[in-house]
Parts: C-alpha cells; sequence; structure tokens
C-alpha cells in the first residue's frame, strides 16, 4: 500500500481496525508466511514430489489458513535491467529473468519440475530416436507492448529462432553438435535450410538430432529454441533486439512488457496478456520491477514491511536482520533461501607449467616444486588437504556469521538436481543397488559415497567434508609414502588480488584454516598481483592447464544447462573444459610428451600420464554412463562416476549461490522449480498473500 | 570581437579532438581488452577455436579491430557470380573443405584471401581443426584481423556523427515515387514536411510535445553501445521516451479526417519505412508503408529528467544560495553568519550518500513523500525530494562564493569611498557591491543550465529516477566502450559551450570586459 501522508495513513488504518472488529470471521493478519507454515506447505510439495497421485496447491493452502490472496500486482526489486528482447541473442540470465514471462517456448516446467506442454501441445519421436514431431498449438498469438495480436505463432517462428541464435553465437553451444548440420552450417558447407529443423507446415515441426539423446527436450527451455516472429523480423530486422523501445519486438507468453524502454534504471511494469493460451491460469494482472541499486537496504525494508514489495532478503552486513529482530519478525517469518545449480570449487594444480605471470611470481625452489607437484599427485595428501579445510570458518570470512553454513556444497552436481523417474536395481562385482523412483540425484550419491568410506555428507547448507580425524590419517600415510620427515612441509602457491581487501581477508583465512588443519604440514604461499591482468591471467583467464599460475585454485564455477549428468561431468573429461582448474591441458591424443627434466629440476609431465593416474577411473565410469540409454539408469551411472571423482579428492566442491535468510508473502514453490533452461523465472502461476500492515 | 570568436572556436575544436582522440586511445589500446569476457557467461562455456573465434567477433563488435573470415569472404565472392545457388558451386565447396587441412596453402580462393589481407595491413591467423580419433572437437577457422588506428577511428568517429535523410535512404525497389514536399498535417492541423523514400515519414512535423517542433531530416550520432544498450546509438539512448506505454485517443493514418479513433499508444508521428510484409493490423491502420511507430510512454526522456531536476534543483540554488550569501556578508561574524557557516561546512563535508538518506529519512517519514519513483501514486511527487538532494549541496556552495564575493566588495576603496560621499548601505550595496560580485557569478550561468544536461550519478540512482547520470559510470565498469567515448563527446563538448558562452555572458554584463583584449 502506497500512503500519501501521515494522515491519510492514520485513516486508513482506522478503517482497516474498524472494518475487521466488524463481525464476521478474522482473516489471517500475519504480515508475512511463516516459517512454520512455509514448512509445512514443503512437505506437502516433496510429497507430490515423490508421488504424482498427490497435489500441491499452495493457494487453496493459504486461503484455508485465513490469508486473501494478492492478484493485481507483484512488485520486487531489479539491478540489472533488460539488454536484449530476443531471447536467442542473450546468455544473460538477467535477461531470461524478464525474457521468459514474455516469451513462450516449445515446452516448460511446472512447479513440481515436469514438463509440460507450452506452444507445443504433443510431440512424437520416431523409431530412429533422432527425429522429434512437435504440434505447435493452434491460436497462438504474437502481441505487441500494447497487447494488441499481430501474428499467429507458427512453427517457422521456431526455425527461424535457432537460425538467429546460431548466427548470433551466444547460445549456440546449446545445438551445436546435437541438432544436425548446425556445425557444418556454421563451418558454412551448407546453408540453414539443410539444418535439422524444418516447419513441415504452419503448425508441425521437425527437429532432427544428430544422434539419440534422451534429455534433449530438456534443452528446449533454454534460450537457443526460442521462437521469433517471422513477420515481426521481416520489418524490423535486428532491431526486434533493441530493448531501448519494447515495442521493436513481440511477445507470446504470459505477460507483455509495457514500459517503453527496457533500459532505464527507474522500473519495467508487463502486464496481464489476455491472449495467452493459458491465461486464466495466469494468477497475477501486473508484474513490476522496481529498480533498486542497493545502496539503502534500510529503505527497501521498510518498504516491504509497507507491503510494496512482497518479499526481502535479511542480511547482517546491510542491517535489515537486525531491523527484522527489532521488529519481531524474524523469529517467526524466517527461511532461508533455495540454493542455485551453480556450483563453485577449488582444487590443486596436478601438472604445473607456469610459475610467474607478470608481476605474480612464486618463489618456491626447485625442491619446493617437485614435492608440490608430488604431493598433489598423492591420493592420501589430497584427500587430507581437501578434508582438512573448515569451510564454516572460512565462509565466516566473506558471509555473516548466521549464514556461513546456508550456501556451502559439498558435491559437483547439486544434490537435488533432478530425480530417477523409475527404479533401478542393478547388480555389480557381488552388490546389489536399489533405488526406488524419484530418488534424488544426491540420495543416489551419498550411497555411493558411504560405501567408498568417502567421509563425505552431500546435502547443501553444511560442511560435509571437513573431518580433521580423517584429514590426519590421510596425512599420516601421504607423509609415508612421499617420504617426508615430521618436520618437513608443503608450500603451495595461491595467487590472490592484493588490492581487494576482501578478497585478501578470504584468502587469508584460507591460509590459516590449511596450516591449522593439516597440523603445519600444509604453508599456503600467498602470491600477490598487484593488478586484475596478474590476477585472471594466473587463474581465470589461463588458456590451458599449464598456463595455471596457482598450486592450489579456487573460484571457478559451472551451472547446468540440460537435464543429464554429462551437463557438469562432462568438464572433467578428456577433453573438458574445466580441465584447466587443476592445471591440465586437454588431451586430445597424439600430443607429445614434455621433455624430460634436468635432474633436480621440476618439469611438466604428460598430460595424459597424470589424468590416467588421477582420472583414469573416473573416465571409465564416464564411458560406462554416456553408453547409457535410459534415463533413470544413466542417472544412477552418473553419480557412482561423480562418486569417484569426489573421493579422489579431484576437486573441493565449496559454495553455490542463495542460501541466505530472507521473508516472503510468496508461497513457496509456486514457481517453476528446475536447475536448468530459463522457467524458473516464469512468475505467471505465483502465489502470494494479501500484505497486513499493522 | 570577430577575431578573437573564430580563434577560440578554432582551439575549441582543437582540444575537443584531443581530448576524444586520448579517451580512445585509453579504452582501446591501453585497457586489457580481455577484461570484457570478465562477466560473460557465453564465453565461459565456449572452448577451443569457437572460444578463439567468439572473442575475436566480440572484438569486432566493441570496435577494437575489424575481423574478416575466410568462410564470409567465400560466401560473398561466390554469391556473386552465382547468386543463392552458391553453396552448390564446386569451387566454393573445394575452399571450404581446404579451411580445414593443410592443402589450404594450395587453393586458389583461400590464397587469394590471405594476399589480399597482407596487402591491406590484415594479420592472418589459422586455427587448425582439433579431433580426438574420429570425432570433431573444434573446427578449423582462417581469418584475418586488423587493430583499428587510432586516427582512422577518430576520422570515422566523426565523420559518422552527423547524417542527413535523402530519399534514396529506403532500399525498396518498388518504391517508385520519392519525394519531399510540405503538406498539410490533419493529424496536428498544421503545416508538415513529408518524405516518401526517406527513412523518417515525418521530416518536420508540430505536436503537443516539447519542443512543439520536430525534425527528422538531420541525425546526431554519438555513437552505438556495445554492453549497455546493445546496438542502439547513445543519442538516442538519451531522447528515448521511458515511463508505461500512455494509450490516447486517436485516429489512424488510413481514418485521418474521419473522427473515428481508437486507443492507442503510437506516436504516428515517428513512422519510419517498413520493408517488410505488411500485417493485416498494419493494413487497418496505414494507407503507405511508414508503418513502423515509436510508442509514447508517460516518463520524461533521460535528458528530460536530468535537465528538469538539474535545472530547477539549480534556480532554487540561486534563489536561496545568492540572498544567504549577501546576508551571512552583511550580518558578518554574527549569528546569521555563523549558522550560515555551519550549514556550508557540513553540507561540503559530508558524504553525498549521507545528507540524501538523513533527507528521504525526513521526507518520507515525516512528509510522506514517494522515495522511488516507481513506487509513487502522483509520479510528480517523486521528483521533490531528489531536486532538494541536488540543490542543498549548490545553496550552499552558492552561499559560500556569493558572501565572499560581497565581503571583498565590501572592503575595497570604491566602497569606503562611495560611503565616504554619503550613500546609503543600500544604496551601494544593490548599486555598486552586488553588481560587482555578481560578476563572478554570471560567468558560470551557463555551465550551470549545460551542467544540468550531465546528470547527478547518485542521486539518479537511490531515487530510481533514469538519467544520462549514470550512462558514463555504468559504462566504465561494463566496458562500454562506445558509451564511454559517446559521453566524453558529449560533456567535453558541452564544458567547451558553456566556457564560450559565460565568457560572452560576461563582456555583456561588464562593459570593462573586452575578448580582444586591446584598448
Amino acid at each position: 500500500m502506497k500512503f500519501k501522508s501521515l494522515g491519510v495513513m492514520l485513516l486508513t488504518a482506522g478503517a482497516v481496525l474498524g472494518a475487521t472488529s466488524c463481525g464476521g470471521p478474522r482473516g489471517n493478519d500475519n504480515p508475512f508466511i511463516t516459517s512454520k507454515e512455509r514448512a509445512e506447505m514443503l512437505e506437502q510439495w516433496e510429497a507430490a514430489f515423490k508421488d504424482s497421485s498427490k497435489s500441491y496447491n499452495p493457494a487453496k493452502y493459504l486461503t484455508d489458513k485465513g490469508y486473501t490472496l494478492k492478484t493485481d500486482e507483484y512488485r520486487t526489486t531489479y539491478s540489472t535491467e533488460i539488454k536484449n528482447l530476443d531471447p536467442t541473442q542473450t546468455y544473460r540470465q538477467s535477461d531470461s529473468a524478464y525474457l521468459c514471462n514474455f516469451i513462450e517456448g516449445l515446452v516448460q516446467y511446472d512447479n513440481l519440475g515436469r514438463m509440460q506442454p507450452a506452444c507445443a501441445e504433443s510431440w512424437e519421436l520416431d523409431s530412429t530416436q533422432t527425429k522429434y514431431t512437435f504440434h505447435i498449438r493452434k491460436g497462438m498469438k504474437w502481441v505487441t507492448n500494447q497487447g494488441a495480436a499481430v501474428a499467429d505463432v507458427k512453427a517457422g517462428d521456431f526455425v527461424l529462432g535457432l537460425k538467429r541464435a546460431v548466427d548470433a553465437g551466444y547460445v549456440s553451444y546449446l545445438a551445436e553438435g546435437v541438432v544436425k548440420n548446425v556445425i557444418e552450417y556454421e563451418d558454412g558447407e551448407v546453408e540453414f535450410s539443410q539444418v535439422g529443423i524444418k516447419a513441415k507446415d504452419d503448425y508441425t515441426l521437425e527437429i532432427e538430432l544428430v544422434k539419440p539423446e534422451s534429455f534433449f527436450l530438456s534443452r528446449l527451455t533454454y534460450n537457443t529454441f526460442m521462437p521469433v516472429c517471422q513477420s515481426q523480423f521481416e520489418s524490423k530486422g535486428e532491431d526486434i533486439n533493441k530493448s531501448t523501445d519494447t515495442g521493436n519486438n513481440v511477445y507470446n507468453g504470459p505477460f507483455y512488457p509495457t514500459t517503453v524502454d527496457g533500459t532505464v534504471k527507474t522500473m519495467i511494469v508487463a502486464q496481464r496478456n489476455e491472449l495467452y493460451w493459458d491465461n486464466e491460469h495466469t494468477t497475477v494482472d501486473r508484474l513490476v520491477w522496481v529498480y533498486d541499486d542497493g545502496s539503502n537496504p534500510a529503505q527497501t525494508y521498510t518498504d516491504v514491511k509497507n507491503g510494496i514489495y512482497a518479499g526481502t532478503g535479511l542480511a547482517v552486513s546491510t542491517g535489515t536482520l537486525g531491523l527484522a529482530k527489532k521488529d519481531k519478525l524474524f523469529d517467526d517469518y524466517k527461511y532461508v533461501t533455495d540454493t542455485t545449480a551453480t556450483t563453485y570449487f577449488g582444487g590443486l594444480n596436478l601438472n604445473r607449467g607456469t610459475f610467474e605471470v607478470g608481476g605474480a611470481v612464486s618463489k618456491l625452489t626447485e625442491a619446493e616444486k617437485i614435492l608440490a607437484h608430488r604431493a598433489a599427485n598423492n591420493l592420501n595428501f589430497r584427500r587430507g588437504l581437501l578434508h582438512c579445510i573448515d569451510r564454516v570458518k572460512w565462509n565466516e570470512v566473506s558471509r555473516d556469521k548466521e549464514v556461513a553454513a546456508f550456501n556451502l556444497r559439498n558435491t559437483y552436481i547439486k544434490p537435488d538436481f533432478t530425480a530417477i523417474e523409475s527404479a533401478v536395481s542393478f547388480t555389480e562385482d557381488g552388490k546389489t543397488y536399489e533405488f526406488p523412483a524419484k530418488s534424488t540425484y544426491g540420495e543416489i550419491l551419498q550411497k555411493f559415497l558411504d560405501e567408498k568410506e568417502a567421509h563425505i555428507k552431500v546435502e547443501d547448507g553444511q560442511d560435509g567434508w571437513f573431518d580433521k580425524a580423517y584429514a590426519q590419517e590421510c596425512f599420516a600415510k601421504a607423509k609415508q609414502e612421499l617420504g617426508l620427515g615430521p618436520n618437513d612441509v608443503i608450500k603451495l602457491d595461491n595467487v590472490y588480488y592484493a588490492p581487494s581487501v576482501g578478497q585478501t581477508a578470504d584468502h587469508k583465512a584460507l591460509q590459516q584454516l590449511m596450516d591449522e588443519g593439516s597440523n603445519g604440514l600444509v604453508k599456503l604461499q600467498l602470491i600477490e598481483a598487484n593488478t586484475t591482468a596478474d590476477y585472471y591471467y594466473s587463474g581465470y583467464y589461463a588458456d590451458s592447464g599449464e598456463d595455471l599460475n596457482n598450486d592450489f585454485y579456487y573460484g571457478s564455477g559451472w551451472g547446468p544447462d540440460f537435464n543429464d549428468g554429462s551437463t557438469y561431468l562432462d568438464t572433467f573429461r578428456r577433453a573438458g573444459d574445466m580441465l584447466t582448474t587443476i592445471g591440465l591441458n586437454k588431451i586430445f591424443g597424439g600430443e607429445e610428451a614434455p621433455e624430460a627434466p634436468a635432474a633436480g629440476t621440476y618439469g611438466r609431465e604428460a598430460d595424459v600420464d597424470v589424468y590416467e593416474r588421477n582420472l583414469g577411473t573416473f573416465e571409465d565410469l564416464m564411458d560406462v554412463a554416456a553408453a547409457e540409454t535410459n534415463d533413470s539408469q544413466r542417472l544412477v551411472k552418473y553419480a557412482k562416476a561423480e562418486a569417484e571423482l569426489l573421493d579422489k579428492a579431484i576437486i573441493m566442491p565449496n559454495t553455490t549461490e542463495g542460501g541466505n535468510y530472507a521473508i516472503t508473502r510468496v508461497a513457496p514453490r509456486s514457481v517453476p522449480h528446475v536447475n536448468w533452461g530459463v522457467c524458473a523465472d516464469m512468475l505467471k502461476n505465483i502465489v502470494q498473500i494479501k500484505a497486513s500492515v499493522k | 570581437m570577430k577575431m578573437y570568436m573564430l580563434k577560440r572556436i578554432l582551439l575549441s575544436l582543437v582540444s575537443f579532438f584531443i581530448v576524444v582522440g586520448t579517451v580512445m586511445v585509453l579504452t582501446y589500446s591501453l585497457i586489457d581488452r580481455t577484461m570484457i569476457f570478465q562477466s560473460d557467461g557465453a564465453w565461459k562455456k565456449y572452448s577451443n577455436n569457437e572460444k578463439t573465434m567468439y572473442e575475436q567477433r566480440k572484438y569486432e563488435e566493441y570496435g577494437y579491430l575489424t575481423l574478416e573470415e575466410a568462410t564470409d569472404y567465400l560466401k560473398t565472392k561466390y554469391q556473386e557470380t552465382d547468386g543463392e545457388a552458391y553453396i552448390s558451386n564446386a569451387q566454393y565447396q573445394a575452399a571450404i573443405a581446404a579451411i580445414k587441412t593443410t592443402s589450404r596453402e594450395e587453393n586458389a580462393d583461400l590464397a587469394e584471401f590471405k594476399m589480399k589481407y597482407l596487402k591491406d595491413g590484415y594479420k592472418v591467423n589459422y586455427l587448425p581443426q582439433i579431433t580426438s580419433g574420429s570425432k570433431l572437437i573444434s573446427s578449423a577457422y582462417l581469418y584475418a584481423t586488423k587493430d583499428i588506428n587510432v586516427f582512422v577511428r577518430i576520422f570515422t568517429y566523426f565523420s559518422k556523427m552527423f547524417t542527413f535523410e535523402t530519399i534514396y535512404d529506403v532500399d525498396d525497389p518498388n518504391l517508385t515515387d520519392r519525394y519531399i514536399r510540405w503538406e498539410w498535417d490533419k493529424r496536428s492541423n498544421m503545416p508538415a514536411l513529408v518524405g516518401s523514400g526517406t527513412t523518417h515519414k515525418y521530416l518536420i512535423y508540430f505536436d503537443n510535445k516539447f519542443p512543439f517542433i520536430h525534425q527528422n531530416l538531420f541525425h546526431f550520432h554519438l555513437g552505438i553501445s556495445n554492453a549497455e544498450y546493445i546496438g542502439s546509438d547513445v543519442a538516442d539512448v538519451m531522447v528515448n521516451s521511458q515511463g508505461e506505454i500512455v494509450k490516447t485517443e486517436q485516429e489512424y493514418p488510413i481514418d485521418l479526417g474521419t473522427g473515428i479513433t481508437h486507443k492507442i499508444g503510437y506516436d504516428f508521428h515517428t513512422a519510419t519505412y517498413n520493408s517488410g510484409e505488411l500485417t493485416l493490423a498494419e493494413l487497418t491502420m496505414f494507407n503507405d508503408r511508414y508503418t513502423i511507430c515509436k510508442t509514447n510512454g508517460d516518463g520524461l526522456t533521460m535528458l528530460g529528467n536530468s535537465f528538469i531536476m538539474g535545472i530547477i534543483a539549480s534556480i532554487l540554488a540561486y534563489l536561496f544560495g545568492l540572498p544567504l550569501g549577501v546576508l551571512m556578508a552583511r550580518k558578518k561574524d554574527k549569528i546569521a553568519d555563523k549558522i550560515g557557516n555551519v550549514y556550508i561546512i557540513l553540507i561540503m563535508a559530508l558524504p553525498s550518500l549521507a545528507y540524501i538518506f538523513m533527507f528521504s529519512a525526513i521526507g518520507t517519514g515525516l512528509f510522506g513523500l514517494p522515495y522511488k519513483y516507481a513506487n509513487a501514486e502522483i509520479k510528480v511527487l517523486a521528483y521533490i525530494l531528489p531536486i532538494l538532494s541536488l540543490a542543498l549541496p549548490s545553496i550552499g556552495s552558492l552561499m559560500k562564493w556569493m558572501r565572499r564575493y560581497v565581503i571583498d566588495q565590501q572592503n575595497s576603496d570604491y566602497v569606503k569611498f562611495a560611503k565616504s560621499q554619503g550613500l546609503s548601505e543600500r544604496e551601494v550595496f544593490s548599486t555598486h557591491i552586488a553588481r560587482n560580485a555578481f560578476i563572478y557569478i554570471v560567468h558560470g550561468i551557463p555551465g550551470t543550465i549545460l551542467g544540468a544536461l550531465t546528470g547527478a550519478i547518485i542521486t539518479e540512482r537511490v531515487y530510481g529516477i533514469s538519467g544520462v547520470g549514470n550512462l558514463l559510470t555504468n559504462a566504465v565498469t561494463s566496458y562500454d566502450n562506445g558509451v564511454i567515448v559517446a559521453c566524453t563527446v558529449f560533456y567535453t563538448a558541452l564544458s567547451i559551450i558553456s566556457l564560450i558562452l559565460g565568457d560572452i555572458l560576461l563582456t555583456k554584463y561588464d562593459p570593462r570586459i573586452s575578448l580582444s583584449g586591446g584598448r
């Protein structure tokens, strides 16, 4: 509610008090959804998730509790404006967060993570398992930013969309090597008409794949496969992407933007699209995003309390946590926000090739370099190191103490990434594995890890690796194997950006924790980088593994693109994209082995040898998983491969995003629940309670 | 005077070019260009040769270099001879295949490509194919790049700064009747200069929106944004309509004069040519091919927001600052002066964010004024707090300077002489001191007026009003080279013009000052 003056506020408050005291059932006047109610709703959601005969209805739950639902608008803050109006031209989540509400693709996910028809009302897969035929819903309209229909949604719109995605190159990687002839088209060998996407007629779309892929449909929820209105593109050309005028493009989704300029740092408003095919299920009439640069969190918090915004995060550093406690809102209404699918991790450099980048220079002697290399390649040392760091303490440096554990991650693939559709049971090496239907990935992975006695707990929000006793065991074995005396130390380089106070504190904390956790065995050598170039080229911008100027490097992250274990785990295969973060070059075969170093000096080994030694078993398990065609079996096999990766301490998964305190009026899981694609930001079915302002 | 002005303008232009050139060198040559990928999510997902090519294409987009790929070269070459059937030309296919192998050295087309670009000063690069067994990991690429020379860059930039519309703008062979002529505009009941074959239909027209007379004959280009407003020219961004779409009762162009209206948000005067197929909706509204129109928003443009806030704040500053400064000077060392000094010191010392928040807390708490523009029910009220926040430091500054000037004058000989002659305090002050003190103020007036156009960085962000203030700061953090150069040009031009105008105003105000310097 927006009050024009104190006087009006008092009058209105009086009227409300008067109204509620006049007989009739007393409405629920909680200002936010309580933590208890939220927990109950999540239980119901879990039940519906595991058992498809049950349903989850947050709207009914809340109205039964006496709440009034808010359906006129959903208002929240934003800090990044719309930079592209055509989803095929952008990879940014900040763009997709809006565009997924304005433009709809072939399929979408619902709040239980199940795939549902969207523009395609049905589809079939042929006997070769490589050709999909989609039947486009008839009568869907493209509307302007004034809500007027200009054209019908046709199959050809999807062909144009993919062509634009491939030509622009930002999100084409999801189709390269997957849809037939995309790579050949990019190389100039064929025209686009030869590419495996064709409009058989206005309402039939055919997509042909290079090879069968059981999870192909999950790719369709990303920008790569979004439609572009053909007639609009004909009249406006490349201008359809210019977000300075929302009239440049047209929209087929549940909402359309009504602010003229999407790039302003003021507000973005969207209106219900009455011509949307499923408009009757859209739960809110207007979406309003208000620009907030985060400079005045106290004001934003006050606005949330007054019912202007639907919810807010609470943090000690911004003072909002303190305010919520003072207002006695914290205890009853707090909850912890969901973590995301992106995983940030660290790891040892298994085959270091660079010791100097600009001013970031290593001070290790040859003997120390040799020892660091031997240690990194020693399984027990790696295990000891990755299990000896108290990550909660480490995280407290950059996060409020209260929430330090909430965004910790212990696996590469998010534990609730997905669940198996059908039960899986198989026997291997005399052991029988049984996983009931709807077991989550995390549950499966935990079983494999426990079997290996890996000492890892998979759930997010805790330090599942820190185990000092186990670390000491491993270090003891390592010291023996490396031939170290009781006073020997192992020095590992770590480059940090010195001008940043936050970074310096973070790296120093790591140094101290490694020292403590290893009882003085591991001494992290902090190397100062005084320019951003030195810092980035030592790590993030390292072209290949041998350019990594760190012995222990952390901060890399990876997120999933589709519904398969390979989207994460392929990054550590022989030609994987994340091998750089552990110091290995990509291995294509036929690489020359480096020259043997002179006696007493350090020299890099052949990457293929290092890979085989440390990741050979992982790669074998990946081969097995990749060959599996049944989705559920496949997920289980990838879990087995990841268990191997983590048990061999190749990487230390560290943190993810999310995991903060918040209060909200939005019902949990009323929006799509999925870990890839753009659907997670769709707001058409959002359920929120009306603010009751005291 | 005329000679002086001419020399002055010439020197200004030279310094203008130097400033712009320096910024271009800094932006394009001295800042590490790889920084543009820091927050690029697509870059992370690419690898091997595709990553390198993605980088090269982005560099070209950002204006660092020109990129020519062999595949595009071959396509253009064979399209000239074979049209759309180029793809089945055997030589074309042979050249495409040769890129992947070592036989590319022998292929005539590829050798031609290499020679042509080497001669033009390009570096020719080759990325060999990467395979693992029979599996293709990364395609082969042959391409040429050339960093853009700073003088070429400056020249191209300024040569593209002004463009004029002509009747040959529209590239549609079906359009035969091309003209520019005056017509009677039934929508505004005024004459309008209308074109056919020009990009815009209405080249000069009148309507009821500020500045009431509009033109599309020539356009001003400051440079295209790479990251923040992708593809749009910064000059357009500054004057783009903002806010929620406003639908008004208007006649469709096809219905002009009939009185039949519809509620529609288009501004039909902004119509540009549509070379595609006209939709049914367009055919019901328009009677020609000028069917692409902009929409009206309920807010001001970026420039408008900054200017309004800046001007009103400046007026308030002069209205309050000058008299208060004079008051302080006349009541020197008394209570009024002491209070004034406290205010000045406080407002100068406090960081702007601090007093903005303090002020807004009072404004929203006690007076119920809206904080964010987007949350305000009555939008005009949302400007009050930002304008006051902007005015406060200017008031303090003017108070300080006016007080200084007046005190200086008060101590000068001619004042003592005038007093001894018997003139009253008031007469001395109004006839002499004020006018002399004002000289220093006058010089700054054009600067203040034009300075209102530069916007206020913090105020606009905090209150969520979209102005030009944050254009430059955001561009720097996102490495948006186009906007950085455009803003530099804009601010430099404003500074130079204000300085010149200030000097001229000074000579008009004080006849003793002469620009030519002679007797």
